[in-house]
Order: C-alpha cells, then structure tokens, then sequence
C-alpha cells in the first residue's frame, strides 16, 4: 500500500490515538480510500488532539462525518480570518478608604 | 503464463498453489459488515493463544490467519471491523464465525494480504470459576 506523506502522517495519528497496535495497516487501508479534506482535517488536529473514539468510528465507519473530523474542519473554515477584538475587560475599581 | 518480475512469479505460485483449493486452500463464508455474505478462497492457519487482559482475565482465543487475495470476487477488498468468516463445515463442525480482529498481519504486494480473524472461546475470572 503506497501513501504520501500527509496520508502516512494521518493514518499514524488516528492510530496513535486508537491505541490498538494490531490496526496500524487497517488505519493506513483506512486513509487510503479517505478523500484529501478528511486528510486534511486530520493533520489539523494532529496528534494528542485526535481522540479514540474519534479513531475507533472513522475505523468502523470509514465516514468522516461520523468521526466529526470534517464538521469541525468545515466549522473551521466558516471563521472570519481576524479575530473580533476582544472587549476590554472592565477595570476593577479600586475601593478607597473614606478619609 | 510468462512470468517477468518477482512481484509476479510470487502471485503465481500464491494463486496456483496456496490459494488453490487442489492443495492447500479452502473454500469459506465471509460475513461483510456491509453487503451480502459470500465465497472466498483462503489459505488458513489455525492457532490457539491465550491473552491476559489487564483486568486479571484468562482468555482463551482461536485465531485465525487467514491468507486471501484482494479482490470482491473470491477475495476481501475492504476488510472492516465487525466482518466475520466462516468456515466449511466439514473443518468446523461448531460453524461459529470469526470476527475480523482489525490486524492485517501482512501485505503480499497489491495483490494479497494476510488477515487475522478470532473468537473466543472461554474465559476464566479468578479461582473456581470459569
């Protein structure tokens, strides 16, 4: 099975996360049939970020949806590029001793 | 057939000799998770392990290593977690399926892989039971 890089990188991060050594190639088997927004929304998350039950249902289901990697990757893209700024944090009156 | 590479010379003999039912292979059920149940030709090894699990549980597992070839004809071309295969009644009178463990131990090229399907048999929990 031949996989580039970034689905090399993506079938070892959900199979970090999964935590079962005996699906390293299913993960890759996985990865390869998925489509390159699922890579990518993967790759975002990276490792430590993706967590096992995520893993274990892209694994049963082979369905992006299912695992929430691609509603958080289309979430993701429908936030405005600047941030709003931030509303200033009201200042803390400090309490004075009446004289 | 006129053989030009390794990569081919090994599917050859994989096909006609190892996953030939004349001589070492056999002809069983396999359960997809999704679809209909259908024939494959395999070239199965049987073992029998025992695992430990953490909670302190004896577990006595029959696996199943099961040679095949990748095709959605007399292979499995999407080998997923919840699949199940069935042997021939004569070499399992218990006809309990396997369950597909999720391991595929080994990739012959592009054309087969090997597949590790089990089923558990018994477990034992402490001392005077079972």
């Amino acid at each position: 099975m031949q996989l580039n890089d970034r689905q090399q990188t993506a079938a070892n991060v959900l199979w970090l996360a999964a935590g079962k050594p005996q699906w390293r190639n299913l993960y890759k088997h996985a990865i390869a049939e998925a489509d390159s927004e699922t890579v990518d929304a993967i790759l975002e998350r990276g490792t430590g970020h993706v967590t096992a039950e995520q893993a274990d249902a892209f694994i049963r289901t082979r369905d992006p949806i299912a695992a929430g990697f691609v509603a958080a990757a289309e979430a993701a893209a429908e936030e405005p590029a600047e941030e709003p700024a931030e509303e200033p944090a009201p200042k803390r009156k400090r309490k004075t001793k009446k004289e | 057939m006129t053989v030009t590479d390794f990569a081919s010379l090994r599917a050859a003999v994989i096909d006609d000799a190892i996953l030939s039912t004349d001589y070492f292979a056999e002809t069983g059920t396999y359960l997809p998770k999704e679809g209909e149940a259908r024939s494959v030709i395999v070239n199965a090894r049987f073992k029998l392990d025992t695992n430990y699990t953490d909670e302190g549980d004896e577990e006595t597992v029959e696996t199943l290593q099961v040679l095949v070839k990748r095709n959605s004809t007399d292979g499995i071309d999407r080998p997923m977690i919840g699949d199940r295969f069935l042997r021939s009644e004569a070499r399992d009178p218990s006809q309990r399926p396997f369950m597909f463990s999720g391991e595929i131990a080994a990739e012959i090229g592009t054309t087969h892989y090997k597949l590790i399907f089990w089923r558990h048999t018994e477990t034992g929990r402490g001392a005077g039971q079972s």
